[in-house]
């Protein structure tokens, strides 16, 4: 446990000094706390429940795309936005950058919960390579679906809005940092108090015979994927 | 219904035309995943980069001022051959393991090829012109390529090569036997490794045919592979696998199916469309089958 303890505090202070030490090298190390956040969260479902998922990248565009256009529209018209050049003609302030984008993300880990949990009743009964072909083919096709979508920038993509002009120039990337690398921590935390529950025995138990647990009267259980935040676009 | 295709006859003509011959070009690369699937038990996700990289192969031959259309002959046994070394290489040692291993490997393969493409040939969307002409029906309102017809009637031939190639070689026995039982075939006396490796090449052949007639009648692009895995799939699983004659069927909807989702929806939605109709059909078995507490697997 104390090794446990140690090992954990020397990432945290390494992930607090990390932007300090390596100064040139922020906007991948935000990636990468994304990129962890990313595995950790897929390996519930993937991992401790056995359903191999290769769609949860829907989750994670609808996320980026839901906080753009949250923090944009809050303000501005979001389809004058999103047309040729609509991000230089509005301007946000400091204040409104932050509480749009506070209020972004909160709808991008709200609204995908909701959408995890209406295709998940649909399509967790399917098993095997139906499962895992059926969320490529989710994840494909929102992709496409998005591309198609006018308001949202379409083909040629959502500018989102630039960092506004305070504190020095390394204040961006110092921010963006932060912000992973805290949402990294709130999720590892969060999925750390979730497997140390009894919801963990019954994702292994899903994972290791479902029609056994079925019979059991646990009913295949949805894990609603809530970390799909939305500050990398 | 107030579209258009709807209310002019000539252009519900048009559209299942052109749905029905890209359709059994669909079947041919279903035809191919459902040999493989069959045969070894995996979904192989880099269906449609095989299926591009035949294109490439088409492509170049067209600009080193070679017809197009011989890449039918070339294309796949230049592919039977990129097919078997993916086998020797990756495949095998994924055989008979944990499903998941399986369509990760393919799915690896998938990502690596389309990234050598990217890097090889390069990000232009790029066809190889056959100038086959056009052949115009009713009256000139209804136009066909030749190009989709030859592709349509190439895609058959090939079909029926293959479905006699099966049932009178010696290698299309042992293909039979081993899908039935492999453990079986390889007590028996069938080499199941040198079957394997046939069929994922046979399979890779059928791609590059297919990847060939589709340089010629549409375009291809490095990252335009996984449309066609997902369509390939999704026939499969419409048709069941074995079942020949619906794996035809079953590509000419979705052939129709497509084409009319591209005068209602827009082109911008075609392919969106398809990936959408799969989850669909996989959701609506799925409900189907949970009635009787059964499930798809």
């Amino acid at each position: 446990m104390n090794r446990n303890l140690l090992l954990y505090g020397s990432i945290l202070v390494f992930g607090l000094v990390a932007p300090f030490i390596f100064p040139a090298f922020k906007v991948q190390l935000s990636i990468l706390c994304i990129l962890i956040i990313l595995a950790t969260t897929w390996n519930i479902q993937g991992g401790e429940m056995g359903y191999n998922t290769f769609g949860n990248i829907l989750f994670y565009g609808l996320g980026m795309y839901l906080c753009a256009s949250v923090q944009v529209g809050m303000f501005f018209p979001l389809a004058e936005w999103t047309e040729g050049g609509g991000e230089k003609t509005f301007v946000h302030t400091p204040a409104q950058f932050f509480q749009g984008m506070g209020v972004g993300l909160l709808v991008a880990a709200v609204v995908p919960t909701i959408v995890a949990g209406l295709i998940g009743y649909s399509i967790l009964g399917l098993r095997g390579h139906y499962f895992a072909i059926c969320t490529l083919g989710l994840g494909v096709a929102a992709g496409e679906i998005s591309g198609g979508i006018e308001i949202i920038g379409a083909g040629q993509g959502f500018t989102t809005p630039p960092f506004p002009n305070i504190g020095s120039t390394e204040a961006r990337g110092e921010f963006f940092y932060y912000l992973s690398f805290l949402t990294l921590v709130l999720t590892f935390v969060v999925v750390k108090a979730i497997y140390s529950t009894r919801f963990r025995l019954v994702l292994n138990a899903i994972r290791d015979n479902d029609k056994v647990l079925q019979h059991l009267l646990f009913q295949t259980l949805e894990v609603l994927r809530q970390e799909e935040n939305s500050f990398t676009i | 219904m107030d579209f258009l295709i709807f209310q002019v006859p000539m252009l519900t003509l048009q559209a299942t035309l052109d749905g029905l011959l890209l359709g059994i070009l669909f079947a041919l690369i279903a035809y191919g995943m459902a040999l493989q699937w069959g045969v070894m038990n995996i979904i192989n996700i880099a269906q449609g980069d095989l299926v591009i990289l035949g294109g490439y192969i088409a492509y170049f031959m067209y600009l080193s001022g070679i017809h197009p259309a011989w890449g039918i002959i070339v294309c796949p046994i230049v592919m039977y051959f990129v097919g078997v070394g993916i086998y020797k290489t990756v495949i095998n040692k994924v055989v008979d393991r944990d499903l998941f291993i399986s369509i990760l490997a393919t799915f690896g393969i998938s990502i690596l090829m389309m990234q050598l493409m990217n890097f090889a040939f390069g990000a232009d969307v790029v066809l190889a012109n056959s100038e086959f002409g056009t052949t115009m029906l009713f009256n000139n309102s209804v136009t066909l390529p030749n190009s989709k017809i030859f592709s349509a009637v190439v895609s058959i031939v090939f079909a029926i090569c293959l479905v006699l190639y099966m049932k009178k070689s010696k290698l299309g026995r042992a293909i039979r036997a081993t899908a039935q039982n492999a453990r079986a075939a390889k007590i028996l006396g069938v080499d199941t490794e040198k079957v394997y490796a046939a069929t994922f090449g046979i399979n890779a052949a059928l791609c590059g045919v297919a990847g060939a007639l589709i340089a010629i009648t549409f375009t291809i692009h490095p990252y335009m592979g996984l449309p066609y895995t997902i369509r390939s799939f999704m026939i499969v699983i419409v048709a069941g696998l074995g079942n020949l004659p619906g794996v035809a069927m079953s590509g000419m909807g979705l052939g129709v199916f497509e084409e009319f989702a591209d005068y209602i929806l827009g082109t911008e939605f075609r392919i969106g469309s398809v990936f959408l109709l799969l989850v669909l059909i996989l959701v609506y078995r799925r409900f189907k089958l949970s009635r009787k507490r059964e499930y798809l697997k």
